[in-house]
């Protein structure tokens, strides 16, 4: 059954900050909940946790209401917080009690994350002497630290060096093959479309697009063509009616009306002796999607 | 229950562990050794006013007395057993300009002179170069008046023992049947004065910790953790029951310091200082009114520190909370000294003022057993009333970051 969020709205004032938002996440997994600043994801997130009124609509967790008694959930908020003149391993066995664990069960949990993320040697150091990478991985064993079965996550690679990526990456891996219910919200697009089996874009409280990704990107058939050439391919590409969309280092990116014009282009290229080192003719990327979308909305 | 445990213990050591607060309470303490050692160190136990003249006392000023027509006869003599650090100089009256340049140059210097006043009484006139040096007219008169009484009655013909009954001071004592000596006077004042300090101080002491959980973003982690009534409760609790350590730390240092260092007949104005207006059930009563006082307060700055999202603002957001607490705390004030029993009574079960008040009252009056009890039951639902408030608007605002919220914005907001 999973989470279900069914006509959702919430009003500050005369704005809306969500309006009649619907989604459901009936498998474990990562939901991706999409949308430029202000669009109203921390507003949803906050609903659905408790700590803030909806308007309108229904919430529900397995059919039944989403609380602390009906399921442990964690939340690794966008603005990261955590006491700066407290000791890692008191503010981690601090936060585990507070979701109901004993000292000893908090203790040892936040022993194993520290390992696990790789910062056992800051935990006895005052938070704040600590880089913002390894503050996020705190965070991050904050918010996981008491078993979760739904968790949040809030932007969680923002700001976070390629290693620290990877092990969080790592984390998040862990955690889908442990069949918990995360949801995340994300400007990185790339990372998304890695993980998230479903979204919902949103524009200003307003559901701009909502489903299965493979789906949706699939909707949209081959629209794509990236290619990496050192030639200047450009008149021959125009000849088949291909639009250039970016000029990149790497190579070319063409809007195509079909597979047929692609290929067409790429037999030409052969017969000319142009052999590029990479052609894919594909769907749209989630970024594309989502200016597009979000664009239109705006 | 057991989130409010951990939230407690939690603040708790948090803010024992800061060094404001351990240099408060040492220098408290060093405070109250050091005031309690001020009596010892200077020995007089009071009575210093009463020390006899003594012959050999250094004189450090001089003082021309003239008497040229000799209207108090053996005034040298009277004035130099009053005053021993003056040393008496018979002056000539012609010589008054002189004297008065000298005191212009040299502040020791004063004058007294006798002369005939009206009703054939003499006139005392004392001439010093300012307020702060010389010798005080009033005291010169006082010191005079015997010798000059005795000697216009010996001189009418009455014996001297009649003189002395005459100029002897009726015996008098004073009983007191309430129960308000000067030992529970002061220690009602000090009370109540530490009421407001405990209120002021610890009540900001939990503003604080909520402004600077909003400021570090860790209310968000927080709230999604436990229920927000249930970290205002856990919060509030830490910093009254540190503020009871504290304040318990201050009493016994206090307490011993006093059998320890005080000397046997202390005085305070004549008056003995003792702690007899202090029992069991005052002292128990009082501890009830602090403990209800601080969390009806500590509420209030639990709101007002909810409302902020920087703790620079905390100031400025704390403005009703320590207005009500001030005016609460000055109308108690004046009115516990009040002699009318109405007003007494009614700001008595007013709960934001009979944490003040009644310290004072257990003290030095006989309350009624029925007035305590609706005072602290009427506390108690002003406590509940304000909590279900409290937990209402810190739940609603927590989460609230941007501009501080002013009170018309509660109205709009909704948990």
């Amino acid at each position: 059954m999973g989470l279900s969020v069914c006509h959702v709205s919430k009003s500050f004032g005369d704005k809306k900050a969500v309006d009649d938002l619907s989604f459901e996440m009936a498998e474990p997994g990562v939901f991706g909940l999409i949308g430029t600043n202000g669009a109203g994801k921390t507003t949803t997130i906050r609903m659905i946790l408790g700590v803030m009124d909806k308007d309108e609509g229904e919430i529900t967790w397995n059919g039944g209401p989403v609380n602390r008694h009906t399921v442990r959930f964690g939340y690794m908020p966008e603005e990261r917080g955590i006491y700066p003149k407290i000791k890692v391993i008191d503010q981690l066995i601090y936060f585990g009690q507070l979701r109901g664990m004993s000292r000893r069960a908090a203790a040892q949990a936040a022993d194993r994350w520290l390992e696990r993320l790789g910062v056992t040697e800051y935990r006895n150091m005052l938070a704040e002497k600590l880089s913002k990478g390894n503050q996020q991985k705190i965070q991050l064993a904050a918010t996981i630290l008491h078993d979760p079965e739904l968790i949040f996550l809030d932007e969680p690679f923002s700001g976070l060096d390629p290693i620290n990526v990877d092990v969080f990456k790592s984390v998040l891996a862990e955690l889908i093959a442990d069949r918990r219910y995360i949801v995340m919200s994300s400007h990185q697009m790339a990372t998304v479309e890695e993980y998230c089996r479903d979204l919902v874009i949103l524009s200003r409280g307003k559901t701009v697009l909502s489903g299965n990704l493979r789906q949706i990107k699939a909707g949209y058939g081959h629209t794509n063509l990236s290619l990496t050439c050192s030639r200047d391919v450009l008149p021959l590409a125009e000849k088949h009616g291909l639009r250039l969309i970016e000029k990149t280092a790497e190579g070319y990116e063409f809007k195509i009306s079909g597979d047929e014009a692609a290929h067409a282009f790429l037999a030409e290229l052969i017969a000319g002796g142009v052999y590029p080192e990479r052609f894919e003719i594909r769907e749209p990327s989630l970024h594309e999607i989502f200016v597009e979308k979000v664009g239109a909305a705006q | 229950m057991k989130e409010i445990l951990a939230v407690f213990l939690f603040t708790f050591k948090d803010n024992i562990r800061k060094k404001a607060f351990i240099i408060t309470t040492v220098l408290v303490l060093v405070l109250i050794v050091a005031a309690c050692a001020i009596p010892a160190l200077t020995s007089g136990g009071g009575e210093s006013e009463e020390t006899p003249a003594d012959p050999t006392v250094t004189k450090d000023s001089v003082c021309y007395l003239l008497d040229p027509d000799g209207r108090i006869p053996g005034a040298a003599e009277v004035l130099a057993a009053a005053f021993p650090s003056v040393e008496f100089r018979e002056g000539e009256a012609g010589k008054l300009d002189e004297y008065k340049q000298a005191m212009q140059d040299d502040k020791t210097v004063s004058a007294v002179e006798i002369t005939a006043g009206e009703d054939g009484l003499p006139l005392v006139r004392v001439y010093s170069a300012d307020f702060m040096s010389g010798l005080s007219a009033s005291d010169v008169s006082e010191a005079l008046r015997t010798l000059y009484v005795s000697n216009v009655l010996s001189q009418a013909g009455v014996s001297a023992d009649i003189a002395q009954i005459a100029l002897s001071d009726l015996p008098a004592e004073q009983v007191m049947v309430g129960k308000m000596d000067i030992s529970g006077y002061v220690l009602g004042i000090l009370l109540v004065a530490i009421m407001f300090f405990a209120v002021y101080y610890y009540g900001y002491g939990v503003a604080m910790s909520v402004a600077a959980e909003k400021t570090s973003r860790v209310m968000e982690t927080l709230v999604i953790s436990t229920k927000p009534s249930r970290i205002l409760f856990g919060k509030c609790l830490a910093m009254g029951v540190l503020g009871l350590c504290q304040l318990s730390l201050f009493l016994i240092v206090g307490a011993l310091c006093f059998q320890l260092l005080i000397p046997a007949g202390f005085t305070i104005g004549g008056m003995p200082l003792a702690l007899s207006s202090f029992t069991l059930s005052s002292g128990l009563l009082i501890l009830v009114y602090f403990l209800l006082g601080y969390a009806l307060y500590a509420m209030i700055n639990s709101v007002c520190g909810a409302t902020v999202s920087r703790t620079e603002d905390l100031n400025s957001a704390m403005m009703p909370a320590v207005l009500i607490s001030v005016v609460s705390f000055y109308a108690a004030y004046v009115v516990m000294l009040m002699p009318d029993g109405g007003v007494k009574r009614i700001m008595t079960y007013i709960p934001f003022t009979s944490p003040f008040i009644m310290p004072f009252r257990l003290l030095n009056e006989t309350v009624a057993a029925a007035d305590i009890l609706i005072s602290v039951l009427l506390l108690l639902a002003g406590i509940v009333l304000v909590a279900f408030v409290s937990v209402r608007l810190y739940s609603a605002s927590v989460l609230h970051y941007g501009s501080r919220l002013k009170l018309k914005d509660f109205f709009r907001l909704k948990a």
